[in-house]
């Protein structure tokens, strides 16, 4: 209805279809719409045509023009000091605690051009990773790279130092012989043992 | 023709539309005086509208006073600042009709108010010059339409007071009832139709 009555299209036509000429609802809509200057000129014009040759439109525009007419009249305002009212008001208002502007938190330069040069660098990255990595399926040429691997002389006398983590011997024997150590300890061994030299030496009881 | 009205209302777009939004966000600004402005611009609107729901004089005044309070206060939530006319209506309308239900005092304006009271009206207000049929409505008339736009349902007797009674611009009353503009003018035909036919022996 609302669609047909707000169609832009004017042609003779619709003149006959329109809605506001064949249905009493739509015509009462139409004449409500009219009576609030909101009707499209188009539609506003087929209603003034059926409003000028039918009595009974007529009637009904009346009574609802007569009828906006006492609602408009019926307006009723109460006699009010608004001067002092909105003193009042504003008094009341001064006592609310004021709208402070907020300044909008944006990234300083420095984070800007931070972020720009790490997106920069993570970009050259990731485009340098896949230009330069071989391709799974491309072969190698055989003898194409030579690697030749050349051991130093081994040197006559490595020095020798041993590191080991535990209890000696003899501290074992001390220990247990005296009661100062518990089987758990007297029974460990040494567990990491560092050896530079080709033969292990004896533990060194100051290591402990 | 009959009776088809010669001058039909004219819709005009908010003229203050521009500078209530700017008022707004001085305010937002912390200039209290922009919230001043407003209420100079709109109390006397807000007043009417709660007046008509209330039919009290003072309970109007302290519904109009809460609603502008409130106002203030969410004004940061106003998504539109060129939209605060509609949204301030709706304020005063849903906390008039929560202060009607919360004393129960669903009464009729007194007559002498519904009538006279426009006497007191600000020349700028519109000004109509007095209507024979307003000099012919007497009591029992006055009481009667009083009595049938309170039986209309909410939205469309809100739709009747703000645009056809009020005559708001019909997008500050679509803001006012939350709705679309082309609801608005259902809701003020399904009013009017209601009316008329309540109020038929009269019409």
């Amino acid at each position: 209805m609302t669609e047909s009555l707000n169609t832009k299209t004017q042609n003779t036509k619709h003149k006959t279809t329109n809605p506001v000429i064949k249905d009493q609802a739509n015509l009462e809509y139409a004449i409500s719409q009219y009576l609030d200057g909101t009707l499209s000129e188009f539609d506003r014009r087929v209603l003034e045509d059926r409003l000028a040759v039918d009595a009974e439109a007529r009637l009904l525009a009346s009574e609802y023009a007569h009828l906006d007419t006492m609602l408009r009249a019926s307006r009723a305002e109460p006699t009010v000091d608004y001067d002092r009212f909105a003193s009042h008001l504003s008094g009341l208002i001064e006592q609310e605690e004021s709208y402070v502007a907020q300044p909008i938190k944006m990234p300083g330069a420095w984070m800007r051009y931070t972020a720009v040069a790490a997106a920069l660098i993570l970009a050259i990255g990731i485009g340098l990773h896949f230009i330069s990595a071989p391709r799974v399926d491309e072969k190698v040429a055989a003898g194409s790279i030579d690697v030749k691997v050349e051991f130093a002389e081994k040197p006559a006398s490595v020095p020798s130092m041993t590191i080991a983590v535990g209890p000696s011997d003899q501290l074992k024997q001390a220990g247990y012989a005296q009661g100062l150590l518990d089987d758990s300890i007297i029974m460990r061994t040494p567990k990491l043992v560092i050896s530079a030299a080709d033969q292990p030496t004896a533990f060194d009881d100051r290591l402990y | 023709m009959e009776s088809v009205p010669d001058e039909q209302p004219v819709v005009h777009a908010n003229p203050n539309a521009v500078a209530d939004g700017a008022l707004v966000r001085r305010t937002l600004a912390g200039d209290k005086k922009a919230f001043d402005e407003l209420v100079l611009r709109y109390q006397r609107s807000a007043i009417a509208v709660s007046f008509r729901l209330l039919g009290k004089t003072d309970d109007a005044l302290e519904v109009v006073q809460d609603s502008f309070l409130k106002a203030y206060k969410s004004l940061d939530s106003l998504q539109k600042p060129e939209a605060f006319a509609g949204w301030l209506m709706r304020i005063v309308s849903n906390l008039s009709l929560n202060f009607r239900r919360g004393r129960k005092t669903r009464q009729s304006l007194p007559l002498d108010d519904f009538f006279d009271s426009s006497q007191d009206r600000d020349p700028q207000a519109g000004g109509d010059s007095v209507d024979p049929l307003r000099v012919a409505a007497g009591k029992e008339l006055g009481e009667r339409l009083q009595q049938a736009l309170d039986q209309l349902p909410e939205k469309q007797k809100s739709a009747i007071l703000l645009f056809t009674i009020e005559q708001m611009p019909q997008k500050q009353v679509a803001e006012a009832l939350e709705c679309s503009v082309e609801s608005v003018k259902w809701h003020v035909f399904q009013g009017r139709k209601r009316l008329k036919e309540m109020l038929k022996d009269v019409l």
